[in-house]
């Protein structure tokens, strides 16, 4: 008779033992975005969660028909899973962070010092992913999550996950998340992606110098994402527009974003533009020197240029003197703005995003010896000298440009 | 070819078996213990301990080879009964508090990464559990075990590395050095007993049919052991970074969530149900050393019986403990102790038997 109450029981305990973790499915509630503000009490934090519905996009979308495609809410709380929490007390089901793939920070927040407090601790819980990316938005978290709504793509995470796949094509800003925010902030400067739906267009400047907001644009999605946000020491400190955040690319021994479209002045028609596909085929190369009293950086990209389009409709392919000219030109263009940029991260941010600090801590034998060095504080004074290798690839699928009338 | 059950294990069931016994090294609290003091160099460690315990063990490989005798046997013949019980107590002190302290602390790690809500009690239970299973069916089975599973654990493991390629940076474990030679060398030494196991898996050495299949197979085995937890250690420090890295609790666990095969994410449970088998047969071999060692102890013919009252010993005494951060230092202490113990007593064995030999060869 006992015997046979062991078998019983005993497959029981081994079929039955997740259930103590099980998962239904129904009654889950996936949280793709999560917003982070500041709060107006002290140690608080106002945590937003959009809420993906799963059958707005599937096949069972007609039996609920009427239901948006996800749903927002804004909870105030100590940190991110006592808000977690709390939401539960509104949202029938359960809120779920494991395909949270998007953490959004308002400014004012990152600009905070709690803000290193918050996402230093939340990274305790296991459901927050190292590889969940972050993005600082202008206004509040919470207005962004409300005014983003993608006309293209109903289903938000399906909008952020197309978007990252974007920014390595256009180099506009960084691939930053978590787990590179922990690697950098104690190291160097660390970049965050800059994005904001309120428009400025005010500050209209010339080519690419945009940041999120400035963009001109009418119609279309409200969200714009360009240029990067500046974190040191686990605080926002300050902000680089597109172009800046895709010389620092650009200045990065190893970076993911590798081709990307810029126009420059026509070499010719000086009112004119050109565009070209910049291209990164081999890595950068950085030497860094510690063992003068300051550092001394040597940087050397090979850049690739595939020309696209030249509205002055000059024909740069036909000699080498044109060929050495539009070489020329891009030169000087890149070499000034990106001079400029280093001399803004030693002079206003006092540090580098270039990730140079892995090269410079080669130079050491113990970690010891490279924490006393003390590399960001050196790097203050360094003799940074850059080297453009410009190669031009090819112009196009046009031998020359089109006769019209006479032609020239 | 069938072979006839004589239950002996050949050369690659040993070897098996160290792998389980070492490998999963990599994916359990080692690496943090190495990473606190070894810092982002904390890759030289595994490689400088492997070098200290490699001595100790040639040294009483060298014993059981001219007596043609296993551990126990030695000891007993050359100690006497009274001191040869006393250091079969020593031997069996050791690997069960290893036993203990380590499956609580995987145990934790379940808790912590995958069962939050599940209670650490029944999910030790579980996991002893299916050790035992595995245990009482006897070294060759062990060795079954460990050989077939083997290739695919490895597999799995090392695939990893692909997964996150993307965020792989070797550049970050640079200063080579980290906290300094002297540093590395020290620490290398003081827990070298991290393979101590080594030492003590002589005990075995009448199960196996030759030998040469011996240290072959406990030699490959290491060296696999060894060289896996060296690499793995590099990926963590270049892919998390030194500082962060140092204050990761699960490195292995961390990465398997942040691992992705093109857009397809979560993989981490692909590795939590190898890493789940894998345990079993790591704690398996332990208990069977442990039954093993008490046996010979306490001089019973049999110790298959002894099994169950360890398993249930284990698990009561584990849960002592009240979170991993009390288990880690206790884990600490029984490495530095028992790093003493191993690493002298192959060498007091030698002379002993030296002086043995000596008193023979005169009295002859």
């Amino acid at each position: 008779m006992r015997v046979k109450w062991l078998i019983i029981l005993l497959p029981s305990f081994a079929l039955l033992s997740g259930c103590w973790d099980k998962i239904e499915l129904e009654e889950r509630g996936y949280a793709v975005v999560l917003g982070l503000d500041k709060s107006e009490e002290d140690h608080m934090v106002d945590v937003t969660f959009q809420i993906e519905n799963p059958q707005v996009g599937s096949t069972s979308e007609s039996v609920a028909q009427s239901e948006p495609p996800s749903d927002i809410l804004t909870i105030t709380a100590t940190d991110i899973i006592s808000a977690k929490e709390l939401a539960n007390s509104i949202v029938s089901r359960e809120i779920d962070l494991s395909q949270l793939q998007t953490i959004i920070i308002g400014e004012e927040f990152a600009r905070s010092d709690y803000f290193n407090n918050i996402i230093g601790s939340s990274i305790r819980d296991p459901e927050i992913r190292r590889k969940m990316m972050l993005i600082v938005s202008k206004e509040k978290a919470s207005e962004f999550i409300h005014t983003n709504h993608s006309k293209l793509e109903t289903r938000p995470h399906k909008y952020y996950s197309f978007m990252r796949d974007r920014w390595k094509d256009t180099g506009y800003v960084p691939l930053s998340d978590l787990n590179r925010y922990f690697q950098r902030t104690a190291n160097a400067l660390f970049l965050v992606i800059y994005a904001s739906t309120e428009k400025d267009p005010e500050t209209r400047k010339s080519s690419d110098s945009y940041k999120a907001g400035q963009v001109p644009q009418e119609a279309g999605d409200p969200a714009q994402m360009i240029g990067s946000a500046v974190f040191q020491n686990g605080k926002m400190i300050g902000t680089l527009t597109g172009e800046e955040t895709r010389y620092v690319l650009l200045l990065r021994k190893k970076s993911i974003a590798n081709h990307y479209v810029d126009s420059f002045k026509d070499p010719i028609e000086n009112d004119r533009k050109i565009s070209v596909r910049l291209l990164k085929v081999k890595k950068t190369s950085v030497k860094v020197d510690v063992e003068k009293a300051n550092p001394e950086v040597r940087v050397n990209v090979p850049i690739t240029v595939q020309v696209l389009s030249s509205p002055s409709l000059h024909n740069y392919a036909n000699t080498k003197e044109r060929q050495r000219m539009l070489k020329e030109e891009i030169h000087d263009d890149l070499h000034a703005k990106i001079m400029k940029l280093i001399k803004k991260t030693q002079e206003e941010f006092e540090g580098e995003p270039f990730v140079w600090f892995q090269l410079a801590r080669r130079e050491f034998w113990t970690m010891d010896a490279y924490e006393d060095y003390d590399w960001q504080k050196k790097y203050q004074n360094a003799d940074v000298q850059v080297e453009l290798e410009i190669t031009i690839e090819s112009f196009g699928s046009q031998l020359k440009p089109p006769h019209v009338g006479s032609g020239k | 070819m069938i072979r006839i059950n004589n239950g002996l294990i050949r050369k690659r069931e040993l070897t098996a078996i160290v792998i389980f016994l070492y490998v999963i090294q990599l994916m359990n609290t080692t690496p943090d213990t190495l990473i606190k003091f070894g810092k982002n160099a904390a890759w030289v460690l595994p490689i400088i301990s492997f070098a200290v315990m490699l001595i100790p063990f040639l040294v009483l490989l060298y014993i059981v080879k001219k007596h043609d005798a296993g551990l126990v046997e030695l000891v007993f013949s050359l100690l006497g009964k009274r001191i040869g019980s006393f250091v079969m107590f020593v031997f069996f002190l050791i690997i069960f508090s290893a036993l203990m302290i380590n499956s609580r602390n995987y145990t934790d790690v379940f808790n912590t990464m995958f069962y939050p809500k599940t209670p650490v009690p029944y999910l030790y239970v579980m996991l002893i559990g299916a050790s035992f299973y595995i245990a009482n069916r006897g070294l060759e089975n062990i060795g079954r075990t460990a050989w077939i599973l083997c290739p695919l654990y490895l597999f799995v493991t090392y695939i990893l590395i692909f997964f996150i390629l993307e965020d792989f940076s070797l550049e970050r474990i640079y200063p080579i050095a980290g906290p300094g030679l002297d540093v590395l060398l020290k620490k290398g030494a003081t827990y070298s007993s991290i393979y101590g196991e080594s030492i003590l898996l002589l005990a075995l050495y009448p199960f196996v049919r030759k030998f040469k299949d011996f240290r072959i197979g406990v030699l490959y085995g290491w060296m696999i052991g060894v060289v896996s937890l060296a690499f793995f250690m590099v990926i963590y420090v270049s892919i998390f970074d030194f500082p962060a890295v140092q204050d990761i609790a699960y490195p292995f666990q961390q990465l398997t969530r942040m691992a992705t095969l093109g857009t397809i994410g979560h993989l981490e449970s692909i590795y939590l149900a190898t890493w789940t088998v894998a345990s079993a047969i790591h704690f398996s071999i332990y208990l069977y050393l442990a039954a093993f060692f008490l046996s010979k102890m306490l001089k019973l013919k049999e110790f298959e019986p002894l099994l169950l009252p360890i398993a249930g010993l284990c698990v009561l005494a584990g849960l002592i403990s009240p979170n991993i951060f009390v288990g880690n230092a206790l884990r600490e202490t029984l490495i530095q102790t028992s790093t003493g113990i191993l690493v002298l007593f192959p060498f007091i064995l030698w002379g002993i038997d030296r002086l043995k030999g000596g008193k023979k060869a005169n009295a002859g």
